[in-house]
């Protein structure tokens, strides 16, 4: 039976397509899994190298962009730095809970310890913790710790990949989002990223996350009489620390 | 099914009268297209990214069999479960099966107009499965069991105070004023059912044929929340969102952001391929894709109206059009309104039964100007009219026969100058008496129509051509 409705479905398709007077053929390159990795890799090296020339213009564009969008943004020197910002942005909320990526920048950072010392539960996505375990502790937490795997410069947007460790629920569920950038972490925008994530990918030999986000600001909406609400059901808040 | 398009004119009436929906639409249309125009504004090659996204749904549209195959295979090689349905009902049936044979007691939705299209939440509530509406404007109007009424800010026509009224009435939650604090209030509702939802169900802004990824595009957080805690995560999409590659999505997440809000990209933007992978803690454990026609491939049949197809759903033209800004959504009487419901609704309900909407139009071609993907809407409107005049593949509907026999009288009026000049001279003659205060404030016999909401102006003492005769005499007099 639900083979029925799938030829049905696609034989109207083609039967409608068939009459067209003039065709568009698909590109040549539409499959770009059949993209030569040389391309790509060329491709790539070129971002980075644009990336490193323009690297100091590329972190102020970000700054100006996540700032427009409401989020805060933060530069860090060292580790300590990092800690104190965190430890602001923390007391400020009165935050007692943390969850967190299971991230080696967390660790250089050294934020564990530091949270610990102010009387902060720090819990990582680790695997300690059974996943509905890990979840509720999500849903009571007061700030989610999380890295990224870029930031776009033209929008001032995040982009974060799940898998292990690197939960989606702590850039989610938390009323507040702290991230922390690496500067060669942040790339022009959209035109960048998705060949770079299609480079991951490829050398990886791995298909792409099973969920991807860009994050841009704290949640909003507009939806009751045009009136602008800055935290809706996601973060109400977003601070990106820029480490190094 | 809820359908109100054969009342298209008292929909209308009612809602030209609505005071409170008049002060709605104005804030809504005149900063939606402000915030639109500045947006595109910022950019240095606006024109050339909307070109480029036409010509990638105009290559997706035109091989269609071809990618939908490939999203299916690549949704399948990722571990999720391809359905297709012909139907709306059929598509509802699925939902429902898969639902009940996992134990779903509990759905969390975000906004999708093809869920409305196919009436899902009706479809669940009657077996018994709590449906909820996680978008604001959507949980909204759910709790006041009303229709979207604009794309993008489905409860855009409620005032706030009208709003607390209903937050004090459905949720106990008293003397709210301010728009923030009914958002807390949503909030934590909505916190519960997310964290207890069995099933999220979004549709899709996008289905990358290559990957086998879901594009989906918000503000709130709440497509997160529904494809991120619940196990099992439902994508309802019609046949016409399939794009070919990742890369395309560059090009729509620069127009679509700011055609919808002004927004140089909006909150979140989630790309979901298939389920959760080993290791991971959250994310859905089981992904089905629902493929869906409903009378989509009717509209690709046709080459004239196929580029309907190529909507992103953003809105825009709703909020240039002078009809929409002044009647609404609702009263288009169906789930898609303003020019794209106008050209959309006929193939998909049938024309006989929403033939008002294609007349529901000045043809000022404002819509086709703001389109991101440049589908031209007024040209369709008249397709539509031509249409409903031939009486389309059914002879005996269309135009009563004393319409048509006048159209043609008039055809073979305007076609020969003097009767045109006679048609015209002959009332001016007479046309005294009727003015009252210089206008025909009710225009005689059949014509009155024309006068029900407007005065016509008289018809000139001496014709133009008279006076331009005459200034061409003196003229010649003064260079002889």
């Amino acid at each position: 039976m639900p083979e029925a409705a799938r030829e049905e479905i696609l034989a109207t398709i083609r039967g409608a397509l068939a009459k067209r007077g003039h065709t568009v053929e698909p590109r040549a390159d539409a499959d770009r899994r059949s993209i030569g990795l040389a391309d790509l890799e060329k491709l790539v090296e070129q971002i980075q190298a644009d990336c490193e020339q323009r690297r100091n213009d590329l972190i102020k564009q970000f700054e100006t962009e996540l700032t427009r969008t409401g989020g805060k943004f933060y530069r860090a020197e060292n580790a300590q730095s990092v800690c104190q910002y965190v430890k602001e942005i923390s007391s400020a909320q009165g935050a007692r809970l943390a969850v967190g990526w299971d991230s080696p920048i967390i660790g250089e950072s050294e934020l564990i310890p530091s949270l610990e010392q102010s009387g902060i539960e720090f819990i990582s996505d680790t695997e300690r913790f059974e996943p509905g375990e890990f979840i509720g502790k999500a849903i009571e937490a007061d700030i989610g710790i999380s890295t990224v795997d870029y930031a776009l410069a033209d929008t001032g947007s995040l982009v974060v990949l799940s898998g292990r460790g690197r939960a989606r629920s702590v850039s989610l569920l938390p009323p507040v989002h702290v991230a922390i950038v690496k500067s060669e972490q942040i790339i022009p925008g959209l035109d960048q990223v998705f060949p770079l994530l299609r480079y991951k990918s490829r050398i990886s030999g791995e298909d792409l996350s099973s969920a991807i986000a860009f994050i841009t600001g704290p949640s909003r909406t507009a939806d009751i009489e045009m009136t602008l609400v800055v935290g809706a059901h996601g973060p109400k808040q977003l601070h990106v620390i820029l480490f190094g | 099914m809820y359908l109100k398009t054969q009342t298209f004119i008292e929909n209308s009436d009612l809602a030209l009268q609505n005071q409170n929906l008049q002060a709605r639409l104005r804030a809504l249309t005149t900063r939606f297209t402000l915030v639109r125009n500045n947006a595109f504004a910022e950019l240095k090659d606006g024109e050339a990214l909307r070109d480029k996204a036409r010509a990638i749904k105009e290559r997706a549209v035109a091989n269609l069999d071809r990618y939908l195959l490939q999203l299916e295979e690549n949704v399948r090689r990722r571990g999720g479960a391809v359905h297709w349905a012909r139907t709306g009902e059929e598509a509802c049936a699925i939902i429902l099966d898969l639902a009940l044979k996992s134990g779903v007691k509990r759905v969390v939705k975000s906004k999708s107009m093809v869920t409305e299209e196919i009436e899902l939440n009706e479809v669940l509530e009657r077996a018994g499965i709590e449906s909820v509406e996680t978008d604001l404007g959507e949980y909204i109007i759910q709790l006041a069991r009303e229709k979207p009424s604009h794309i993008i800010a489905p409860a855009i026509h409620k005032s706030k105070s009208e709003i607390s009224d209903l937050f004090a009435d459905k949720l106990g939650a008293v003397n709210l004023k301010e728009a923030e604090e009914m958002a807390r209030v949503a909030r934590k509702q909505l916190r519960e059912k997310f964290c207890t939802a069995d099933m999220g169900i979004t549709g899709a802004n996008f289905a990358v044929a290559e990957t086998g990824t879901i594009a989906l595009v918000e503000n709130e957080g709440n497509i997160r929340l529904s494809t991120t805690l619940p196990r099992i995560h439902v994508v309802l999409m019609g046949i016409e969102k399939v794009i070919p590659s990742l890369e395309d999505l560059a090009v729509f997440l620069k127009v679509l952001p700011r055609s919808a809000t002004g927004q140089k990209m909006s909150s979140y933007v989630s790309f979901i391929t298939g389920a959760r992978r080993g290791g991971e803690k959250d994310g859905a454990q089981e992904f089905h894709l629902i493929i869906l026609d409903n009378g989509r491939s009717r509209i690709l049949q046709d080459e004239e109206k196929r580029e309907s197809l190529y909507c992103l759903r953003c809105g825009a033209c709703l909020n240039v059009c002078p009809v929409y800004s002044k009647i609404g959504g609702h009263a288009y009487g169906w789930v898609y309104s303003g020019p794209i419901g106008s050209i959309i609704t006929p193939p998909l309900v049938g024309l006989d039964k929403s033939k008002d909407l294609p007349y529901a139009s000045s043809l000022c071609g404002a819509c086709r100007e703001v389109c991101p993907v440049r589908i031209n809407i007024p040209h369709i409107l008249v397709r539509l009219r031509n249409e409903w005049v031939e009486g389309g593949q059914d002879r005996r509907k269309g135009p009563p026969l004393i319409e048509r026999v006048a159209m043609r009288l008039w055809a073979f009026a305007m076609r020969r100058r003097r009767i045109y000049n006679l048609i015209f001279r002959l009332p001016a003659l007479f046309q005294g008496p009727m003015l009252k205060d210089g206008k025909f404030d009710r225009l005689p016999f059949a014509l009155s129509g024309w006068t029900e909401n407007r005065d016509f102006p008289p018809l000139a003492k001496k014709p133009f051509r008279s006076i331009w005769r005459e200034m061409e005499k003196q003229s010649v007099m003064r260079d002889a």
